[in-house]
């Protein structure tokens, strides 16, 4: 309910204003790359692409709306360019369309772009209407944000279409970039290398993945999502918004000694379960990033609800800098942040377990069979199920 | 303010929840930012010069 609560907060204050209501500081996107902003339509039973690069508007249907990106420049260049689109069922249209028509020219590039576009914080493709919604509220109900024409006449951009598309994408990723994302363009530039190197020796993009490229690209897709989220409390609308769901703790130190810091949360949620490990620093969620005085590591060891309501979280193995923690202070807790270079790590690891002999995944022999037990909960509400 | 019908059926549950009214929630949103009226809304406060107080 807290959630629901400051986001109707926001929707309000952005009906008194008649302005946006920020929920992010930082632009959840890095600025697109010679974009191209792509709108697809069923009119007739026939789909309508239209493209444009900002400078040339292309529109083609049928057989030949693919044609609409050929005349944009759109191919296998060493840069990749990026792609605006509105929203996931405008990706995953073009898809169909690449799929259904091969040989365009266009179509290994649009490959490309839908597999990117499971990878949160990448700067290939902009799904803009999500993008504006991580960073924005308006004062309408929810629903009404999932179309493109509130946030262009909020915005105040005048026009429609894939210009009025583009110049959304640019406002949405205007401003300074999330501290940490443009790591992601080296991401993005090596998936783009190795995609036309794989087409250059005759890789059909159109085949099936394996069962280990399916396995690693769960995996990439997983850590990314995972490595955005993380980055994201980065920023301090979102920690300050977390703080409401209990993603993000505040309180203040209760007690400071060698063994533990015990923190008395403001509010009774907390998604910090025992064993997790936390990073924090001194102040309110909104003070992240502009305090020097930091918990740098710590464990949750308990979490307790006194008996007057008020939440404990006790904190174990801490280190802080420059000094440790007082009672009394401040103190906002955050799970720790998840380390790339782990990510990489992990998937190398994946990668040379699937290539060993017997890894069925890899196509070599059968899965183990698993068993374990399963709550009398879960049971029932599978028999229950009527999927 | 005056708020769109499709955000008024929004809020008017989550307002009674808090055991708010509608215009309640207006208000304080016309006198607080949006975590002053969160925290307002979560816990019955009013807004007094863009603090929550009780």
């Amino acid at each position: 309910m807290s959630l629901a609560l400051f986001d109707l907060g926001a929707r309000l204050r952005a009906a008194e204003t008649r302005t946006p209501t920020p929920v992010a500081q930082y632009a959840p996107l890095l600025p697109p790359n010679n974009p191209v902003a792509v709108l697809v339509q069923d009119v007739a039973g026939e789909s309508v692409v239209s493209a444009t690069d900002g400078r040339t508007t292309a529109t083609r249907s049928g057989a030949k709306a693919l044609t609409a990106l050929d005349e944009l420049g759109v191919g296998l260049d060493e840069i990749h360019r990026t792609l605006v689109v509105s929203d996931r069922a405008a990706m995953t249209h073009l898809a169909r369309l690449a799929h259904a028509n091969p040989r365009a020219a266009a179509a290994p590039v649009i490959a490309w772009w839908d597999q990117r576009a499971d990878h949160p914080g990448t700067g290939a493709v902009v799904l803009t209407i999500e993008a504006a919604r991580s960073r924005w509220v308006l004062g309408t109900a929810p629903d009404t944000e999932r179309d493109l024409t509130p946030w262009l006449s909020w915005l105040g951009i005048d026009g429609a279409g894939a210009d009025a598309l583009l110049r959304l994408a640019r406002r949405v990723a205007n401003g300074p970039v999330l501290p940490g994302l443009l790591d992601y363009a080296g991401d993005d530039s090596n998936s783009w290398a190795y995609h036309r190197r794989r087409l250059a020796k005759g890789w059909s993009w159109a085949s099936a993945d394996s069962r280990m490229e399916a396995a690693l690209g769960l995996a990439t897709r997983s850590h990314a999502t995972d490595l955005f989220e993380s980055l994201r409390l980065a920023d301090p609308l979102v920690a300050t918004r977390a703080a409401w769901t209990g993603t993000v703790v505040s309180g203040v130190v209760q007690r400071a000694d060698k063994d533990a810091l015990v923190v008395a949360a403001h509010r009774p949620v907390s998604r910090l379960r025992v064993g997790a490990k936390v990073e924090g620093w001194a102040g309110h969620p909104g003070d992240v990033g502009t305090s020097d005085h930091l918990l740098r590591s710590g464990v949750v060891a308990e979490t307790t609800l006194t008996s007057g309501g008020t939440l404990l979280v006790t904190v174990t193995d801490h280190v802080s800098s420059p000094h440790t923690f007082r009672p009394l202070e401040t103190l906002s807790l955050r799970p720790a942040r998840v380390v790339r270079s782990q990510q990489w790590m992990s998937r190398r690891g994946m990668r040379a377990r699937y290539t060993r002999g017997g890894n069925w995944i890899a196509g070599r022999g059968r899965p183990p069979a698993l068993r374990s037990d399963v709550p009398l909960d879960v049971v029932l509400a599978a028999a229950d199920s009527t999927e | 303010m005056t708020i769109s019908t499709s955000l008024s059926q929004y809020a008017e549950p989550i307002c009674t929840a808090a055991d708010l009214t509608l215009d309640e929630a207006i208000a304080l949103a016309h006198d607080g930012g949006t975590t002053t009226i969160a925290s307002a809304l979560h816990a019955g406060y009013t807004i007094s010069d863009g603090e929550a107080t009780r």
